[in-house]
């Protein structure tokens, strides 16, 4: 087995103890700004359309199976901090490339004023290279601007001529450290008022990062504070969406098909924007400990309900 | 070596922003002669000036190097061949070296042209024939996948291929070990050799060979997938011996324990695996090799499912070499494993710092590159032998 080959069996091997699914369920923690306060993102859908205007009273929420006193806000009003993640990969085959200052222009006109936008690029290594900030910082960023990019910047956003770039040999870029972007992505503390999202485009594939094993980076995204959603596509390899897609779960996130970058960050940050922040105090159970939780919207079974499935107390 | 000489020569190595042009070249194309005599007198900063910086270089100077280069040598006087030999093969070492983060043919065909130059020396076997040797071992393991030239291993679909083909049988180790063959180094690169073969199998592999054997017989990628666990988990007590072998010898205990508690911990026999892990502290200043120790102590404790103990070796892999990627990464997933909730501000802050332009080159990374990071260290010595 050649070194290519082998490789690619590594990563076959990583999915597929995935999907034998011997590895233990990882649950999540909630994001929390005190002892006992918990607040958990929720999204309800009803044949794949929203269900918006839903009171408090419209959920009932079970920890460790005791009904608690929620308030429900629509996280629309609330404001967005969006870890936003590239394949820069060989895998990925350049997501962003010559188009990424066009993308980053219509992704940042997505966004409200008291949003705040982050750029992480992956490839061998990874790369924060935009640090979170408004619409209206990035803006007024010249360096952001092919013209005017530092050396780091272009390469690592891929503003090169993607021509003269050799994917597969390039030691800088023939690696996919997705699980280790993953892992900065939801690793960011949350502050207090705002809701993490972390968005990655990628084709799913991991390889020669410091983290081989999804199972970690389940267990880190199911004790993060941010909601992970992944758009994926066919790069050099047909998209294996197993691990992101277990990922995102533990999270209360999601997995799509993403042909076209901006456009699917505008169908998850909307769909994002139409789900509920269900926060409560947790009593009649213990602090500390995994908490099991779960939302139902009672009288809709067929409401399509999605969020974490508990957290760990302190 | 300090921790901020390493930092910087790892820097060096590893964390190149590549911004090479592929249509810029060097100023001594198409006459190399320059190059050969600035070399030759010594004159080692005019030379590196026209080399330029990193990856200027053409790819189509090779041509024009060699040319002149084969001139060169041939048209010394009798007494003058090995040195012009060995200068010559001295200066594509450096031409390779410029190239290292490029697709590896680059830097390859530099290195084989070397390697074939000095294989037709035929004079008695020198320190500094012994110096360079080391060095170009070291050359070539700064490539992406360095051991198809270093010990002839079949590249695959590896850029490297042809230039394989082209090298001496048994790569430039081979080569290298007829002429010293009691070189503690070489001997050491030899059990790295072997060592390669299960480079990507990690700590969890005994237990995925566990699942490997139910999908064993599977045709598709899960099937193929079982067979390599399977193939390559049988091949770690080889490696075990290989470095057990070397452990009374002196000067690169330090290196051999590394590897050994390594190939140790894949084998699940944690005991032994942190046994020779901590002794690395004992028998090396490098930090590069003490922030590995620290590393893969705490990559096996978190795989025994001690965190607390995990997360306490990575800081002190951090402490050898801080803002280091690999102990970063991991520290960071302990600390939310491990519910450290007043620790996630200072993992999330670590993992900025790991992730940015400014960290240091990932030890981690070199793990597997032999003596890739002694490359400086060689050339230098080599150079001021030359003079």
């Amino acid at each position: 087995m050649n070194s290519r080959t082998a490789c690619l069996a590594a990563l076959c091997w990583g999915n597929a103890v995935l999907a034998i699914g011997h590895l233990s369920s990882q649950q999540a923690p909630v994001f929390r700004s005190g002892t006992n306060l918990v607040r958990l993102d929720v999204s309800v859908r009803h044949s794949h359309a929203p269900v918006l205007h839903l009171t408090s009273e419209a959920f009932e929420l079970r920890d460790d199976g005791v009904r608690q006193a929620i308030q429900a806000q629509p996280v629309d009003s609330v404001p967005l901090d969006v870890s936003l993640i590239f394949d820069r990969s060989h895998f990925g085959q350049s997501a962003i490339g010559a188009a990424f200052q066009h993308d980053l222009e219509q992704i940042i006109g997505l966004m409200r004023r008291d949003d705040r936008l982050q750029v992480i690029t992956f490839a061998t290594d990874v790369r924060e290279i935009v640090a979170m900030q408004t619409p209206d910082e990035l803006r007024q960023r010249p360096d952001l601007q092919p013209s005017s990019a530092s050396a780091s910047l272009k390469h690592h956003a891929g503003l090169e001529t993607t021509e003269e770039l050799d994917f597969l040999h390039d030691p800088q870029l023939n690696r996919s450290a997705l699980f280790d972007a993953l892992l900065f992505g939801l690793a960011r503390p949350v502050e207090i008022g705002r809701r993490l999202l972390v968005i990655v485009f990628a084709t799913g594939r991991n390889s020669g990062g410091v983290v081989g094993d999804a199972a970690i980076v389940r267990q880190v995204a199911a004790r993060s504070d941010g909601v992970l959603y992944a758009g994926l596509w066919n790069g050099r390899y047909r998209y294996d969406p197993t691990a992101v897609a277990a990922v995102a779960q533990a999270t209360g996130g999601a997995v799509e098909n993403a042909a076209d970058a901006v456009k699917s960050f505008k169908s998850i940050v909307e769909s994002f924007r139409q789900s509920y922040v269900l926060q409560y105090s947790a009593t009649g159970v213990a602090l500390s400990g995994w908490h099991d939780v779960t939302v139902t919207v009672p009288g809709h079974p067929d409401y399509e309900i999605r969020a974490r499935k508990g957290y760990m107390g302190r | 070596m300090s921790r901020h000489k390493f930092t910087r020569v790892a820097a060096v190595f590893l964390v190149s922003v590549w911004t090479v042009s592929t249509h810029s070249s060097s100023s001594f194309a198409p006459d190399f002669s320059a190059a050969l005599k600035l070399y030759d007198d010594g004159r080692y900063a005019e030379f590196f000036e026209g080399i330029g910086p990193d990856g200027s270089i053409d790819r189509h100077e090779f041509k024009d190097f060699e040319a002149g280069a084969n001139t060169w040598i041939r048209t010394a006087d009798a007494e003058a061949v090995a040195r012009r030999r060995l200068i010559a093969s001295s200066v594509a070492l450096e031409l390779a070296h410029s190239l290292r983060h490029a697709p590896s043919d680059r830097a390859g065909q530099y290195l084989v042209w070397a390697s074939r130059t000095m294989a037709a020396t035929r004079v008695t076997p020198s320190s500094t024939e012994r110096l360079w040797y080391l060095a170009s071992l070291a050359g070539m393991e700064e490539l992406d996948s360095p051991w198809p030239l270093v010990a002839d291993h079949e590249a695959g679909n590896s850029l490297l291929e042809y230039e394989r083909r082209t090298m001496t049988r048994g790569g430039q180790l081979g080569l290298a070990r007829a002429r010293f063959p009691d070189e503690p180094r070489l001997l050491l690169a030899q059990a790295a050799v072997a060592e390669r073969r299960v480079e990507l199998l990690d700590l969890d592999v005994p237990s995925r060979q566990d699942v490997a054997r139910l999908h064993i017989h599977d045709p598709g990628p899960v099937g193929g997938a079982a067979r390599y666990v399977i193939e390559h988990v049988q091949e770690v007590p080889v490696i075990i011996s290989a470095f057990q072998a070397l452990e009374r010898i002196p000067g690169i205990q330090g290196e051999v324990h590394l590897h050994l508690g390594w190939a140790e911990a894949i084998a699940h026999d944690w005991t032994a695996a942190l046994h020779h892990l901590d002794l690395v502290p004992t028998e090396t200043d490098e930090a590069y090799l003490r922030y590995l120790s620290r590393y893969l102590t705490g990559r096996t404790l978190q795989n025994m499912g001690d965190h607390a103990g995990a997360i306490r070796a990575f800081e002190s892999a951090l402490a050898t070499v801080p803002s280091a990627r690999s102990a970063a990464t991991q520290l960071a997933a302990e600390i939310f494993v491990d519910e450290r909730y007043e620790d996630r501000a200072r993992a999330y802050a670590l993992l900025r710092a790991a992730n940015s332009d400014s960290a240091p080159g990932d030890p981690w990374r070199l793990f597997f590159h032999g003596d890739a990071r002694l490359w400086p260290a060689y050339m230098a010595q080599l150079r001021q032998t030359l003079r």
